[in-house]
């Protein structure tokens, strides 16, 4: 059932919403104008869906861009913004292939080559790099044909994939003829087998990033869920969460504060970038090592973790600099002094002590 | 339904040979059909464990050189007629070998046999790769050492990377003697660190040496206490539940038990 939206400057719907069988249970296509900035887009599509927010909730969506260019940034916002006000999880996108070899063009800064119907390569213009949009084109120009094989490529949703061309057709009087200039126009889309449509089917869980903390300072936390042995490494420029231990031989390293629900009986190294105010707090702290920020400290001769006799009480302390030491101490479930899990950008009175690795390192050094 | 599994430690001289030959011979005598390789290329073993190495003409890279069949290479053993040995090449080296060519050899010897058990040498290098390139499992031997034990944690890790199942662990060498009097590392101080599965205990005896330089394994020893933890260890490797585990704890003497009843001993500590 379509649901066109008025977009404020005209007749043109902005956002058309096409509900889908899915496999399971309700599932939408969302057709985005090309033309809209994003920010009056997400105005449009909490407007729209806003006004049954019940009939959307816990199904899935994709997300059809036409021709709009791919901005990772932007759909994940959007992803982000359908998954906590509509609970709707975003399975896929549609996009034009022209608007994937922009992205490509724009990402990688490299030409894309395509097959004209002769077999011979040549360069994509429109996916040049800093594009300028073809004058031929009108502005916001979606392609009927394609949203009709979109339509095609679902199962029993053919009544409604006409639908919605026709919605477009209607609304869009001059994209009928465009689509067919645009074909003419440009070869590739006659050229390539799948024609000018790319579709991404995509887990959900992959297009939501790791559990953020906080989004000031771009802290994040990276949850490991596993217990860490000799030889593996984790590095990561925000908090590290450990649900396991951290064996002798292993080694953890955090821009921010690492913590570890079970035993830490590795090497930890929080704050590596010079963050004096970062903890390590652990369920059973007994690390052949700690670090925090520039500073080392040992354990104590004769306190060796598995060498060691008699039972040693297990609770959770936590180690912290003051001073010039590194200090252990019992949690309480307090942060001692001003709290670290808030963020504080790096101090740049210290250099780091190590280059910045790239996230989520887990490596076997053989 | 045929099985491949690699037995290995990482540290050296835990006694993962041992192992091996041990749990063939009791693999065997429950009527399984076992093929033991001896992975250890340039540094073989198995074969004297075994007491057959003097029978050996080809050897595991001749059959993969393809200069003899599988079936010529293959010792069977003198005293089972179901458990045979595949030798390492003893003038070649762990290069040798690639990890395709040790998995299609094990797949070869799986459709023959019930088990397949490779000794893995010791290390983490190419050796290690190839031994556990065709493996379905797992089994981790370490001693109560710190030494030993990180390394077996280690090699866990690289067990767990080359996404074969959890594997499950045997303590060697054990010494229920050091163990009560504090002096070594207990059976939980271990199972903590490591955190897996454990298939049995074998106690630290000199039968273990005796056997060895005769070349044959403990575990035809009805008499000996190591042996019958390697049948133990056979028999739950062979599917049978609950099989109960050797009490290695010490008892005490007839006059140790008088002297604390007189106060004169002090209370044996339980063994934690």
């Amino acid at each position: 059932m379509p649901q066109p939206a008025s977009s404020p400057s005209g007749g043109i719907p902005a956002v058309s919403v096409r509900p889908v069988r899915g496999h399971d249970g309700t599932s939408v296509i969302l057709s985005l104008d090309a033309a809209l900035p994003w920010e009056r887009l997400r105005d449009e599509i909490v407007r729209v869906l806003g006004q049954t927010p019940d009939r959307w909730r816990h199904g899935t969506a994709r997300l059809d861009l036409g021709d709009r260019d791919l901005e990772l940034f932007d759909v994940r916002r959007l992803v982000h913004l359908l998954r906590d006000e509509f609970s709707l999880s975003v399975t896929g996108l549609y996009s034009s292939e022209r608007a994937l070899h922009r992205y490509v063009a724009r990402e990688l800064k490299l030409q894309v080559f395509v097959r004209d119907p002769s077999g011979d390569w040549t360069a994509d213009e429109l996916a040049r790099v800093g594009e300028e949009e073809d004058p031929t084109r009108p502005a916001g120009h979606v392609d009927v044909v394609v949203l009709d094989q979109v339509g095609d490529a679902d199962e029993g949703t053919g009544s409604d994939a006409g639908e919605v061309t026709r919605q477009t057709e209607l609304s869009r009087p001059a994209a009928a003829e465009d689509a067919e200039t645009a074909l003419r126009v440009d070869p590739t889309a006659a050229a390539v087998e799948d024609p000018s449509e790319v579709v991404f089917e995509v887990p959900p869980s992959l297009l939501v990033e790791p559990t953020p903390v906080s989004f000031q300072g771009g802290r994040r936390l990276l949850p490991v869920h596993r217990t860490l042995r000799g030889g593996q490494r984790i590095a990561f420029p925000g908090d590290v969460l450990v649900w396991g231990d951290v064996n002798p031989g292993a080694t953890v390293e955090a821009g921010g504060n690492i913590l570890v629900l079970g035993s830490l009986r590795g090497l930890a190294h929080a704050g590596v970038h010079g963050d004096e105010r970062a903890v390590i707090v652990a369920f059973d702290l007994r690390p052949t090592q700690l670090r925090i920020a520039t500073r080392i400290a040992f354990p104590r001769e004769g306190s060796r973790e598995d060498g060691g006799r008699g039972p040693r009480p297990f609770r959770p302390e936590i180690a912290w600099v003051k001073g010039e030491d590194i200090l252990i101490e019992d949690y309480a479930g307090r942060l001692p002094g001003p709290p670290s899990l808030v963020v504080h950008p790096p101090q740049p009175a210290a250099p780091p002590v190590e280059p910045v690795e790239p996230p989520t390192v887990l490596d076997h050094t053989e | 339904m045929s099985e491949c599994i690699v037995i290995t430690s990482g540290k050296g001289g835990v006694g993962k040979t041992t192992t091996t030959a041990n749990l063939g011979v009791a693999l065997a005598q429950q009527g399984k059909s076992v093929a033991v390789v001896d992975a250890d290329i340039g540094l073989r073993n198995l074969d004297v464990i075994l007491g057959l190495e003097n029978r050996i003409v080809y050897d595991l890279v001749h059959v993969i050189e393809g200069e003899c069949r599988l079936k010529q290479a293959l010792i069977k053993d003198k005293r089972l007629e179901n458990l045979c040995l595949l030798p390492a090449a003893q003038t070649r080296d762990k290069n040798a070998v690639t990890p395709e060519q040790m998995r299609d050899l094990i797949a070869k010897l799986k459709e023959t046999h019930d088990y397949v058990l490779v000794d893995c040498p010791a290390g983490i290098e190419q050796g290690f790769k190839n031994a556990i390139a065709g493996a379905d499992r797992a089994i981790i031997v370490t001693t109560p050492e710190v030494s030993a034990i990180r390394d077996a944690d280690r090699i866990i890790g690289m067990v767990e990377a080359a996404e074969l199942p959890e594997p499950q662990l045997i303590i060697n060498r054990f010494r229920a003697k050091m163990v009560q009097a504090g002096d070594m590392m207990n059976k939980d101080d271990i199972l903590e660190i490591l955190a897996i599965p454990l298939l049995g205990v074998v106690p630290d005896h000199e039968d273990i040496i005796v056997s060895a330089n005769r070349g044959l394994p403990v575990a035809f020893d009805e008499e000996s206490l190591v042996g019958e933890a390697y049948r133990r260890i056979g028999r739950t490797l062979a599917g049978e539940a609950d099989v109960p585990m050797l009490d290695l704890t010490v008892q005490d003497s007839f006059w140790t038990t008088v002297k604390r009843w007189m106060g004169l001993s002090p209370a044996r500590e339980v063994a934690r």
